[in-house]
């Protein structure tokens, strides 16, 4: 058989795969989960400590998250895997010899596939690493309120927050995808500025610069709208608590109002490629 | 004696803004014979063997490569072995996991005929060192191995030898004739009379946006 023959043989989704997750800087993120640990366990240093405060598993990754620097650095975070990888292919031209073996389509599928799936994980990784931090003595998942280091200790805000009180263990499996779903959409968005801009240094800037705006002009109002709580989607325990009562709709609406232009701007991006 | 077409490029037109590029360009070429397409720098060559592996549309006409309408039919011509101008590689990546990564997606070339591809074109297999590091002669050799590395039946070379030493280009030039032995068809473009000479049966001069056969080429590939 010959090359490109009608792609039976396209194998782009596999090495995509292989591109972003068996790249060197996935170290870097398991040592940032580590250094976040130690950020909010020097700032909170009860978070380890098992009954006083944190009761389970799932309080200590709470706290842990909160008192970190997770929500700073997040929009930036989900981007290291291989967030950069379209601008790269289209920046060093290897773009060319990739798509001519894959056809321009499956390309593109596979490499977003690969980048969503990279942020998604990123953040995944980054959570276990703190809840493995954060359990040194020991993982359990007994039942009672919730620990927030703060005045009013109560069950958790937003979706599945009653799941917090019964089943910790689930609402830890809700946190998880909460941060895979997160990771998946600012990946995506960064990979959209990247290619906007055509400078990954810019293009990813922009998720971190807007996610700081859009905070600080939610937090400004009273209450603090559903859609200026860029953490909803990654802390959901913590930013409900803002303005109160939330659903998981909103919180998906939220993914999308992100994810659907950055998808339509690659897509337009990568047309106007195609005619180049 | 009838051979089969191989590229079939009937009525080319294809201009950027007002300027015309190609113009009405008629282009067949049958299978087994090395053929080269001369001009100037800036002339289209280019552009042309762009718009015949796929890359760039045509505003009006039809390329066939292998009988199947490229742009239409396929999307790419199948069996092809392309060297377009200024490839582009992994930068972070070595030669060989460069070509690695591409032999896996069409699933056409495995370690044994990678490492064969890089040593037939004076490149070491077993170098670490980063694309980016290499030199101009390196990457349009990486290139070269990139085009044959899958057997392709055809392979669409743009300026393959711009970089090499005279050395170099010599051994390219022993390297075409080879693969044009086996069975193999193979255009390229190039702006040097001496390198036209030295291994194509047929030279056709790009002017005015369409080929015009040259009347004889001096070296006939032997």
């Amino acid at each position: 058989m010959k090359i490109n023959e009608e792609k039976t043989n396209n194998h782009i989704l596999k090495v995509e795969l292989r591109r972003a997750f068996q790249n060197p800087r996935w170290i870097l993120i398991v040592l940032v989960g580590v250094v976040l640990f130690i950020i909010g366990k020097t700032r909170f240093p009860q978070i380890t400590v098992t009954g006083e405060y944190a009761i389970n598993t799932t309080n200590r990754l709470m706290l842990a998250m909160h008192y970190s620097e997770l929500a700073f650095i997040v929009p930036l975070l989900v981007l290291i895997p291989y967030a950069d990888s379209l601008l790269s292919d289209i920046q060093s031209r290897a773009i060319d010899f990739l798509v001519f073996r894959s056809g321009r389509k499956d390309y593109l599928r596979s490499k977003l596939l690969a980048i969503a799936l990279s942020g998604g994980v990123c953040l995944v990784v980054v959570l276990l690493v703190m809840v493995l931090s954060s359990s040194v003595y020991g993982i359990n998942f007994k039942s009672g309120i919730y620990a927030t280091g703060m005045v009013n200790e109560t069950e958790p805000f937003g979706p599945f927050s009653a799941l917090f009180m019964t089943k910790p263990a689930l609402y830890l499996v809700y946190l998880f995808v909460s941060a895979f779903l997160f990771g998946i959409t600012y990946s995506l968005f960064g990979t959209a500025m990247s290619v906007i801009f055509k400078n990954k240094f810019i293009g990813f800037s922009v998720p971190l610069f807007l996610f700081q705006i859009v905070d600080f002009i939610g937090v400004s109002m009273n209450p603090q709208p559903w859609y200026l709580i860029p953490l909803r989607g990654l802390m959901p325990f913590n930013a409900a608590c803002k303005v109160g009562d939330h659903d998981l709709l909103l919180q998906l609406l939220q993914y999308l109002i992100v994810l659907l232009p950055s998808l339509i701007i690659i897509g337009l991006i990568m047309k106007s490629y195609e005619k180049k | 004696m009838t051979s089969t077409l191989i590229i079939e490029a009937k009525n080319i037109h294809k201009a950027f803004g007002k300027r015309i590029i190609l113009d009405g360009l008629n282009f067949e070429v049958p299978e087994g014979v090395i053929h080269a397409i001369c001009g100037k720098n800036g002339i289209g060559k280019s552009v042309l063997l762009r718009i015949l592996t796929g890359f760039i549309r045509p505003d009006q006409g039809s390329v066939r490569i292998h009988g199947k309408r490229v742009g239409k039919e396929v999307e790419f011509p199948g069996s092809t072995g392309i060297l377009i101008d200024r490839p582009g590689y992994m930068p972070d990546s070595s030669g060989y996991t460069n070509l690695s990564l591409l032999g896996q997606i069409s699933g056409l070339a495995d370690e044994k005929t990678i490492r064969a591809s890089l040593e037939l074109v004076g490149l070491d297999p077993d170098d670490k060192k980063p694309v980016r590091t290499y030199s101009v002669g390196m990457l349009q050799r990486l290139g070269l191995a990139q085009a044959i590395m899958e057997d392709p039946q055809l392979i669409l070379l743009d300026e393959p030898t711009s970089g090499l030493d005279y050395e170099s280009q010599i051994e390219m030039h022993e390297l075409f004739l080879k693969l044009r032995d086996q069975g193999k068809t193979i255009v390229f473009t190039s702006h040097s009379p001496w390198e036209v000479s030295q291994v194509s049966e047929k030279a056709f001069w790009l002017v005015d946006g369409k080929l015009q056969e040259e009347a004889a080429t001096h070296g006939n590939g032997k």
